[in-house]
């Protein structure tokens, strides 16, 4: 298969797969960015991807929100804590909690009840998914205690930076596939009015960190939080592309 | 309107009967002098599929034959029409007559 046609997503590598191929193939190399372009587009729009019913729909649209919701507060995490990328009075002022605030709010909205008969399965299959990146946080946490990090000579500090960055990212990337995973056998998805009141919510927290984020970066002349700025306003993006996708499914009356 | 260029076009050459991808895309060339990229005729089909405009059928070979839904041949209608109405009154605007 070729290697485009791979980074799609599962379902629509299930269904189109191999006529996806042939038409690569048939293409030749002048289909390399339609094809990589289409890849992305089909990420960003997953309650489109071929599915039996409407609630797996929508538990895919609240996986969306919080890989979101954890993409953003990577991004702000690395633009204020690398570099003075954003000034110290905003990174722990009030006005910095109000977006992050904004969603959890839209996040509690739409989040997906779970089913009582399911919960231990569930819990198991949560354990299973963020033992590792929670060891990986806890060991550095606990290194940095025994040993203060300005202590550390060199090479041993950016190998803890190193596994601090990695045990976050496995993390996020594990709950991300974990609320994809866990769908409407361990949860009941939310219904479309409040997965939308919840998306617009997250999608309006993140356009307003990233305008805060890029306000600060062309004031600083700081490329670190420009690119976080414009991360987090991609994040956004992705939120209203399913937004839209839910008002056209709705109007498809599916 | 709820479909892009690419859908229209995918859903025009559907109201003939059912066709796999590659047919698909063949037709489309045939009708407008270009195929369409991989990923935008997938990405076409995938959100015709997911709004209920065409269905798959299952396929004698490993291709994937679909065709239009009555939703889907209602919606190619209406775009029909309109763009016939938008075309005639273009076409009036600058004097010619439709060929």
């Amino acid at each position: 298969m070729n290697p485009l046609v791979r980074l799609y997503p599962p379902s629509i590598r299930d269904a189109w797969g191999r006529d996806l191929d042939a038409e690569a193939r048939h293409a030749g190399w002048r289909a390399i960015p339609n094809l990589a372009l289409g890849a992305a587009d089909a990420w960003l729009h997953p309650m489109i991807w071929p599915s039996p019913d409407a609630p797996r729909r929508r538990t895919r649209a609240v996986s969306l929100a919080i890989t979101v919701a954890l993409c953003a507060a990577l991004l702000a995490y690395l633009a204020t804590e690398y570099g003075d990328a954003l000034p110290a009075r905003f990174a722990h002022s009030t006005a910095s909690d109000l977006p992050a605030l904004g969603v959890l709010i839209g996040l509690l909205l739409m989040a997906p009840m779970p089913r009582v008969r399911a919960l231990p399965a569930a819990l198991a299959r949560t354990a299973r998914f963020l033992t590792l990146p929670f060891l990986g946080a806890a060991a550095v946490v606990l290194i940095v205690h025994i040993a203060p990090i300005a202590d550390v000579p060199a090479p041993a500090k950016s190998t803890v930076l190193i596994a601090w960055w990695a045990a976050l990212l496995g993390g996020a990337i594990q709950t991300a596939r974990l609320a994809a995973r866990l769908g409407p056998t361990a949860t009941t998805p939310p219904g479309p009015a409040r997965l939308a009141a919840g998306m617009w919510t997250v999608a309006a927290s993140v356009a307003l960190l990233a305008a805060m984020v890029v306000g600060f970066a062309a004031a600083g002349a700081h490329p670190l939080a420009l690119v976080a700025g414009c991360g987090l306003a991609l994040s956004s993006l992705a939120c209203l592309a399913t937004l839209r996708d839910l008002r056209e499914l709705a109007g498809a009356g599916r | 309107m709820q479909a892009n260029d690419s859908q229209v076009l995918v859903l025009c050459v559907l109201a003939d009967g059912p066709l796999h991808g590659y047919a698909i895309n063949t037709a489309i060339a045939d009708l407008t002098g270009n195929r369409l990229g991989p990923g935008s005729l997938y990405g076409a089909l995938t959100r015709l599929e997911a709004k209920g405009l065409i269905e798959s059928l299952e396929g004698a070979d490993r291709q994937r034959p679909v065709r239009l839904t009555a939703d889907g041949r209602e919606l190619l209608e209406r775009e029909m029409r309109s763009m016939a109405r938008v075309a005639a009154a273009g076409l009036k605007s600058l004097g010619l007559e439709p060929s």
